[in-house]
Protein backbone atom coordinates (compact mmCIF):
# COMPACT_ATOMS: atom_id res chain seq x y z
CA UNK A 1 0.00 0.00 0.00
CA UNK A 2 1.29 3.54 -0.71
CA UNK A 3 2.52 5.46 1.93
CA UNK A 4 0.16 8.22 3.42
CA UNK A 5 0.96 12.01 3.76
CA UNK A 6 -1.61 14.54 4.74
CA UNK A 7 -2.67 15.36 8.33
CA UNK A 8 -3.22 12.21 10.35
CA UNK A 9 -6.31 12.56 12.73
CA UNK A 10 -7.46 10.56 15.31
CA UNK A 11 -9.09 7.26 14.52
CA UNK A 12 -12.56 8.55 16.54
CA UNK A 13 -12.43 12.21 14.57
CA UNK A 14 -15.14 12.02 12.06
CA UNK A 15 -17.37 8.61 12.98
CA UNK A 16 -17.05 5.25 13.58
CA UNK A 17 -17.61 4.66 10.05
CA UNK A 18 -19.43 1.49 9.61
CA UNK A 19 -21.21 0.11 6.52
CA UNK A 20 -24.80 1.64 7.12
CA UNK A 21 -25.93 0.86 3.61
CA UNK A 22 -23.78 -1.31 1.35
CA UNK A 23 -23.57 -0.35 -2.26
CA UNK A 24 -21.13 -3.21 -4.22
CA UNK A 25 -19.75 -6.07 -2.41
CA UNK A 26 -17.86 -8.99 -3.92
CA UNK A 27 -16.42 -11.20 -0.97
CA UNK A 28 -16.56 -7.68 1.26
CA UNK A 29 -17.96 -4.16 1.33
CA UNK A 30 -16.29 -2.39 -1.60
CA UNK A 31 -18.58 0.49 -1.87
CA UNK A 32 -20.66 1.11 0.89
CA UNK A 33 -22.35 4.64 2.95
CA UNK A 34 -21.32 5.21 6.19
CA UNK A 35 -22.13 8.13 8.52
CA UNK A 36 -20.01 10.76 10.34
CA UNK A 37 -20.10 12.27 14.16
CA UNK A 38 -23.58 14.52 12.79
CA UNK A 39 -25.28 11.46 10.98
CA UNK A 40 -23.84 13.16 7.72
CA UNK A 41 -23.89 10.51 4.53
CA UNK A 42 -20.59 9.55 3.83
CA UNK A 43 -19.28 7.20 0.73
CA UNK A 44 -16.55 4.85 1.39
CA UNK A 45 -14.47 3.13 -1.48
CA UNK A 46 -12.24 0.51 -1.58
CA UNK A 47 -8.88 1.71 -2.84
CA UNK A 48 -6.62 -1.27 -2.14
CA UNK A 49 -5.13 -4.08 0.79
CA UNK A 50 -2.77 -4.88 3.06
CA UNK A 51 -1.96 -7.41 5.89
CA UNK A 52 -5.30 -7.80 7.53
CA UNK A 53 -5.96 -4.02 6.17
CA UNK A 54 -8.14 -2.37 3.65
CA UNK A 55 -7.64 1.33 3.16
CA UNK A 56 -10.67 3.41 1.53
CA UNK A 57 -11.29 6.60 0.14
CA UNK A 58 -14.18 7.89 2.28
CA UNK A 59 -15.75 11.53 1.14
CA UNK A 60 -18.82 13.35 1.70
CA UNK A 61 -22.14 12.91 -0.15
CA UNK A 62 -25.71 13.83 -0.59
CA UNK A 63 -29.03 11.86 -1.35
CA UNK A 64 -28.65 13.33 -5.10
CA UNK A 65 -25.51 11.67 -5.61
CA UNK A 66 -26.02 8.53 -3.99
CA UNK A 67 -29.15 7.97 -6.40
CA UNK A 68 -27.11 9.16 -9.52
CA UNK A 69 -24.61 6.74 -8.47
CA UNK A 70 -27.19 4.05 -7.87
CA UNK A 71 -29.20 4.16 -11.14
CA UNK A 72 -26.11 3.98 -13.30
CA UNK A 73 -26.44 7.97 -13.86
CA UNK A 74 -22.68 8.33 -12.53
CA UNK A 75 -19.29 6.64 -12.40
CA UNK A 76 -17.89 5.92 -9.69
CA UNK A 77 -15.06 8.54 -10.10
CA UNK A 78 -17.59 11.28 -10.37
CA UNK A 79 -18.99 10.19 -7.25
CA UNK A 80 -15.57 10.03 -4.88
CA UNK A 81 -14.31 13.33 -6.29
CA UNK A 82 -14.40 15.89 -3.66
CA UNK A 83 -12.94 18.40 -2.26
CA UNK A 84 -11.89 16.83 0.75
CA UNK A 85 -11.48 13.37 1.61
CA UNK A 86 -10.09 10.87 4.20
CA UNK A 87 -8.05 7.90 3.56
CA UNK A 88 -9.05 5.11 6.16
CA UNK A 89 -7.47 2.37 6.85
CA UNK A 90 -9.38 -0.58 8.18
CA UNK A 91 -9.11 -3.94 10.46
CA UNK A 92 -11.21 -6.48 11.30
CA UNK A 93 -14.59 -5.50 12.76
CA UNK A 94 -13.97 -2.29 10.96
CA UNK A 95 -11.91 -1.25 13.68
CA UNK A 96 -10.12 2.26 12.32
CA UNK A 97 -6.02 1.53 12.11
CA UNK A 98 -5.80 5.35 10.83
CA UNK A 99 -6.96 8.28 8.74
CA UNK A 100 -5.38 10.89 6.66
CA UNK A 101 -7.36 14.03 5.40
CA UNK A 102 -6.16 14.36 2.14
CA UNK A 103 -6.82 16.36 -1.10
CA UNK A 104 -8.00 14.15 -4.01
CA UNK A 105 -5.03 14.98 -6.48
CA UNK A 106 -2.73 13.65 -3.65
CA UNK A 107 -4.40 9.80 -4.09
CA UNK A 108 -2.09 8.21 -6.33
CA UNK A 109 -4.24 7.59 -10.05
CA UNK A 110 -3.23 3.90 -10.25
CA UNK A 111 -5.69 3.23 -6.82
CA UNK A 112 -8.54 5.11 -8.10
CA UNK A 113 -11.49 3.63 -10.14
CA UNK A 114 -10.92 4.27 -14.16
CA UNK A 115 -13.51 7.12 -15.75
CA UNK A 116 -16.44 4.86 -16.63
CA UNK A 117 -16.19 2.10 -13.82
CA UNK A 118 -19.96 1.87 -12.88
CA UNK A 119 -21.30 1.15 -9.29
CA UNK A 120 -22.63 -2.58 -10.48
CA UNK A 121 -21.43 -4.52 -13.56
CA UNK A 122 -24.74 -4.36 -14.71
CA UNK A 123 -24.38 -0.40 -15.55
CA UNK A 124 -23.20 0.87 -18.66
CA UNK A 125 -21.81 4.23 -18.79
CA UNK A 126 -24.12 6.66 -20.31
CA UNK A 127 -21.66 8.58 -22.28
CA UNK A 128 -19.14 6.82 -25.17
CA UNK A 129 -16.38 8.19 -26.74
CA UNK A 130 -16.46 7.53 -31.10
CA UNK A 131 -12.94 7.75 -32.55
CA UNK A 132 -13.60 9.26 -36.44
CA UNK B 1 -18.62 -56.46 13.17
CA UNK B 2 -18.72 -53.62 10.57
CA UNK B 3 -16.85 -50.58 11.21
CA UNK B 4 -19.56 -47.63 11.06
CA UNK B 5 -18.90 -45.45 8.66
CA UNK B 6 -17.93 -41.83 9.64
CA UNK B 7 -20.31 -39.07 7.47
CA UNK B 8 -18.58 -36.06 6.43
CA UNK B 9 -17.95 -33.22 8.32
CA UNK B 10 -16.88 -29.90 8.21
CA UNK B 11 -13.07 -28.49 9.52
CA UNK B 12 -13.25 -27.88 13.08
CA UNK B 13 -11.99 -24.23 12.49
CA UNK B 14 -15.28 -23.10 10.88
CA UNK B 15 -17.41 -20.34 12.69
CA UNK B 16 -20.57 -21.93 14.02
CA UNK B 17 -23.69 -22.65 12.44
CA UNK B 18 -21.35 -22.65 9.18
CA UNK B 19 -22.30 -23.36 6.86
CA UNK B 20 -25.78 -22.00 6.72
CA UNK B 21 -28.92 -24.31 7.24
CA UNK B 22 -29.88 -23.88 3.49
CA UNK B 23 -27.01 -24.78 1.93
CA UNK B 24 -27.35 -27.67 -0.92
CA UNK B 25 -25.14 -30.40 -1.31
CA UNK B 26 -22.49 -29.48 -3.88
CA UNK B 27 -23.51 -30.27 -7.83
CA UNK B 28 -22.61 -29.52 -10.92
CA UNK B 29 -19.33 -27.97 -12.63
CA UNK B 30 -18.37 -24.93 -10.61
CA UNK B 31 -16.07 -22.33 -12.20
CA UNK B 32 -12.97 -20.14 -10.08
CA UNK B 33 -10.95 -17.47 -10.94
CA UNK B 34 -6.99 -17.87 -9.01
CA UNK B 35 -3.84 -16.56 -9.98
CA UNK B 36 -2.38 -19.16 -11.79
CA UNK B 37 -3.25 -21.71 -14.97
CA UNK B 38 -2.05 -24.94 -12.68
CA UNK B 39 -3.72 -23.72 -9.49
CA UNK B 40 -2.32 -25.42 -6.39
CA UNK B 41 -3.27 -25.48 -2.59
CA UNK B 42 -2.41 -21.73 -1.92
CA UNK B 43 -5.22 -20.75 -4.63
CA UNK B 44 -8.04 -22.50 -2.29
CA UNK B 45 -6.98 -21.20 1.09
CA UNK B 46 -10.59 -19.54 2.77
CA UNK B 47 -10.12 -16.15 3.90
CA UNK B 48 -10.18 -17.51 7.07
CA UNK B 49 -7.09 -19.34 6.65
CA UNK B 50 -5.20 -16.39 4.99
CA UNK B 51 -6.75 -13.68 7.02
CA UNK B 52 -7.71 -11.81 4.05
CA UNK B 53 -11.10 -9.94 3.61
CA UNK B 54 -11.14 -9.28 7.30
CA UNK B 55 -14.64 -7.46 7.17
CA UNK B 56 -16.16 -10.09 5.06
CA UNK B 57 -18.90 -12.55 6.40
CA UNK B 58 -17.25 -14.76 8.68
CA UNK B 59 -19.23 -18.29 7.40
CA UNK B 60 -18.70 -16.83 3.70
CA UNK B 61 -14.52 -16.24 4.77
CA UNK B 62 -15.09 -20.01 5.56
CA UNK B 63 -16.01 -21.20 2.11
CA UNK B 64 -14.73 -20.76 -1.23
CA UNK B 65 -16.08 -18.12 -3.88
CA UNK B 66 -17.18 -19.98 -7.24
CA UNK B 67 -19.26 -19.60 -9.63
CA UNK B 68 -21.80 -21.23 -12.07
CA UNK B 69 -20.66 -20.16 -15.56
CA UNK B 70 -17.54 -18.61 -17.17
CA UNK B 71 -19.05 -15.85 -18.42
CA UNK B 72 -20.57 -14.87 -14.69
CA UNK B 73 -16.54 -14.42 -14.34
CA UNK B 74 -16.08 -12.85 -17.43
CA UNK B 75 -18.37 -10.21 -16.47
CA UNK B 76 -17.41 -9.77 -12.87
CA UNK B 77 -13.64 -9.93 -13.28
CA UNK B 78 -13.91 -6.59 -15.86
CA UNK B 79 -16.17 -4.77 -13.83
CA UNK B 80 -13.57 -5.64 -10.49
CA UNK B 81 -10.43 -4.51 -12.32
CA UNK B 82 -12.29 -1.11 -13.48
CA UNK B 83 -13.62 0.00 -10.69
CA UNK B 84 -10.72 -1.92 -7.84
CA UNK B 85 -7.39 -1.36 -10.44
CA UNK B 86 -4.90 -1.91 -7.18
CA UNK B 87 -7.07 -5.30 -5.85
CA UNK B 88 -5.56 -8.18 -6.89
CA UNK B 89 -7.82 -10.96 -8.59
CA UNK B 90 -6.59 -13.49 -10.64
CA UNK B 91 -7.59 -13.63 -14.39
CA UNK B 92 -7.38 -17.68 -14.97
CA UNK B 93 -10.63 -19.01 -14.96
CA UNK B 94 -10.94 -23.04 -13.81
CA UNK B 95 -13.43 -25.58 -13.59
CA UNK B 96 -14.17 -29.09 -11.65
CA UNK B 97 -17.31 -31.07 -11.16
CA UNK B 98 -18.73 -31.40 -8.12
CA UNK B 99 -20.78 -33.86 -6.13
CA UNK B 100 -22.35 -34.18 -2.74
CA UNK B 101 -19.07 -35.64 -1.45
CA UNK B 102 -17.31 -32.44 -1.71
CA UNK B 103 -19.60 -30.06 0.55
CA UNK B 104 -22.12 -27.54 -0.34
CA UNK B 105 -22.76 -24.61 -1.52
CA UNK B 106 -24.82 -21.90 -1.84
CA UNK B 107 -25.55 -18.51 -4.01
CA UNK B 108 -24.24 -15.47 -1.83
CA UNK B 109 -24.62 -12.91 -3.93
CA UNK B 110 -25.10 -11.30 -7.10
CA UNK B 111 -23.86 -11.74 -10.82
CA UNK B 112 -23.74 -15.92 -10.13
CA UNK B 113 -21.37 -15.62 -7.37
CA UNK B 114 -21.57 -18.55 -5.03
CA UNK B 115 -19.65 -19.79 -1.97
CA UNK B 116 -18.51 -23.45 -1.74
CA UNK B 117 -17.86 -24.95 1.76
CA UNK B 118 -15.69 -27.96 1.08
CA UNK B 119 -15.55 -31.48 3.60
CA UNK B 120 -13.14 -31.82 5.87
CA UNK B 121 -9.98 -34.07 4.00
CA UNK B 122 -11.68 -32.78 0.88
CA UNK B 123 -8.56 -31.51 -1.60
CA UNK B 124 -9.93 -29.03 -2.87
CA UNK B 125 -7.54 -27.49 -5.66
CA UNK B 126 -7.48 -31.15 -7.00
CA UNK B 127 -9.67 -31.94 -9.93
CA UNK B 128 -9.65 -28.02 -11.19
CA UNK B 129 -9.16 -27.69 -15.10
CA UNK B 130 -7.43 -24.41 -16.65
CA UNK B 131 -10.19 -23.02 -18.35
CA UNK B 132 -9.67 -19.76 -20.12
CA UNK B 133 -7.26 -16.49 -19.13
CA UNK B 134 -8.98 -13.52 -18.82
CA UNK B 135 -7.81 -10.57 -20.74
CA UNK B 136 -7.32 -7.19 -18.82
CA UNK B 137 -7.76 -4.99 -21.91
Amino acid sequence: MWELHGKQLDPSAIGDLKPVEILFEFEEPLTFVCLDKDDQKLLAHCLCDGPGINRYLVVPTDDRILKELKTGRIDILSAIQQPRCWIVDFEAGWKIKQIHLISFDKIPGEVLPKPGAMLSPDFEPLYRTIQI
Amino acid sequence: MATPIKPPSFPDWYVPNCPPDDSIEADGFVYRFVEKKLPDEMDFKSYHETGERPNGKPCERCGLSVFRSAEDIRILLKHLWKSFPAKTYGQNIVRRKLSDTDGKTKQTGGNGHHTWWAYDGVIRHESFEFIEEVSKD
